[in-house]
């Protein structure tokens, strides 16, 4: 007996050492079981209220950026508003064939609804070809949208029927904008970040190339396109595509930026066709100031 | 009686620096320092051992407890307490042994008390990372995940003990 207690007093860290050990251990191996019991988690209360706490005092930092999004989201909700109201006004005079809608506050647009009954996807020049003419009051130059976003411009009319120049043709060259990535849904605000121009490069019907974007400007992957309004050709804030990716050509201080196009041009089918109501009157204008 | 208040004091304050500031930082998305090993590693030489292994067990187990890995902490705590003894013996000669009462940079001297604390520090982080993952399958991530944590961790580490030893 006296020699099993020395035995213990001088191997006894040992013992305590392996139980220890293997105590834990096993918790490790249980741990799924230990996890639902209360105690040996932060559920159990005084963990809980030390974590609610530290949570209540770190809240404070984020307020800034809560507000922030909140004013965001705020103003991309008035935006809404504004055309909502707009709209809703203009449909309750206009006709049923002829819908006013108002994407842009300022200016407004006539929207005319038209079928595609021809297009080409794979050619170098593509062209869609719309059931609407000069009869239906569309005209040269006007923009064409469909409900995914930027389709192209109006090229030649005729009595019965039109053709439309879609972004998948080289000569269409579409003032557009780099936007930051939208924080909420369908917000126009977002931080604009550079104008370039859209340039198909006749490769891919959903990839469209956008050029003259000089190198400082910090795109990402991600970032919404959308058109510029500056052409006379589209109102402003129209999606266009998505950046896919970007390259530096190493001759020139420009970004080469690969756009993944919003529309699906193989399955386009409906489209809207808008007219600028007051186009005439800046033209003129514009001419004016020229000379 | 200071000495035990003031342990319970670093106690009470590591785990909660430990679970409420450390835990949080996931710099570069993997490095974790761990801290708290410095109750252990400063802890007074007279206890018995018994004793220290009692309170690693503890130690750990808080710190399991609020990052809901139970078990790894205590065990990884456990190990490095059992291996202070042999350590210190190792690395102090004989003779001084007995004079020191507590661990830091003033009685070990600086290169004796960093190589302790950089032994301490890897071997808790090892056993903690290993047990956390049981195998060494990728052993490129385990190591790197353990030499930068035991970095980190040692950095904060010896600036406190170099604050310490200033004041």
């Amino acid at each position: 007996m006296k020699t099993l207690i020395k035995f213990f007093l001088t191997y006894g860290v040992y013992f305590l050492f392996a139980l220890l050990e293997v105590g834990s251990l096993l918790l490790v191996v249980n741990s799924n079981k230990f996890q639902q019991s209360v105690f040996f988690t932060s559920c159990n209360s005084v963990s809980a209220k030390i974590y609610e706490a530290n949570q209540s005092v770190w809240d404070y930092f984020g307020l800034k950026q809560v507000n922030q999004e909140l004013a965001v989201e705020n103003a991309a909700l008035k935006n809404k508003l504004i055309l909502v109201d707009n709209q809703y006004n203009s449909l309750r005079v206009d006709s049923q064939r002829k819908k006013s809608i108002v994407l842009d506050p300022e200016k407004e647009y006539i929207c005319y609804s038209a079928k595609v009954i021809n297009n080409s996807i794979n050619k170098l020049q593509n062209y869609i070809t719309l059931n609407r003419g000069s009869n239906d009051g569309i005209k040269e130059e006007m923009s064409v949208i469909n409900s995914q976003g930027v389709v192209g411009i109006v090229k030649t009319v005729s009595e019965h029927f039109s053709v439309v120049m879609p972004i998948l043709n080289p000569k269409a060259q579409i003032s557009c904008k780099i936007k930051g990535k939208v924080i909420a849904a369908n917000d126009s605000m977002g931080v604009i970040k550079d104008i370039g121009s859209l340039k198909w490069t006749g490769e891919d019907y959903r990839y469209a190339n956008m050029i003259q974007v000089p190198r400082h400007v910090p795109v990402r992957k991600g970032d919404t396109i959308v058109t510029s309004g500056y052409s006379d050709f589209f109102p402003e804030g129209i999606l266009v595509g998505t950046v896919e990716g970007f390259s530096k050509s190493s001759d020139d201080n420009y970004y080469n930026i690969k756009v993944k196009l919003s529309v699906n041009f193989k399955t386009v089918s409906y489209v809207d066709v808008l007219e600028y109501k007051h186009r005439k009157e800046q033209d003129q204008l514009q001419l004016q100031a020229a000379k | 009686m200071k000495l035990i208040l003031q342990n319970i004091f670093r106690f009470i304050v590591l785990v909660l620096v430990q679970v409420l500031i450390l835990n949080n930082i996931k710099f570069l998305g993997f490095i974790n320092p761990y801290l708290y090993i410095l109750f252990i590693i400063i802890l007074p030489l007279n206890i018995s051992r018994s004793f220290l292994l009692i309170l690693a067990f503890a130690l750990g187990l808080s710190i399991d407890i609020f990052s809901n890995t139970v078990g790894i902490h205590a065990f990884a705590t456990v190990f490095v307490a059992f291996m202070r003894e042999p350590l210190i013996k190792l690395l102090i000669p004989r003779d001084d042994n007995h004079e020191i009462v507590v661990p830091s940079m003033l009685s070990f001297g600086k290169s004796q008390f960093i190589k302790y604390a950089i032994l301490m520090v890897l071997a808790h982080h090892i056993v903690l990372f290993f047990i956390e993952s049981f195998s060494f399958s990728n052993f490129i991530s385990f190591s790197t995940r353990t030499l930068s944590s035991a970095a980190f961790t040692l950095i904060l580490l010896l600036s406190i003990e170099r604050l310490k030893m200033r004041r």
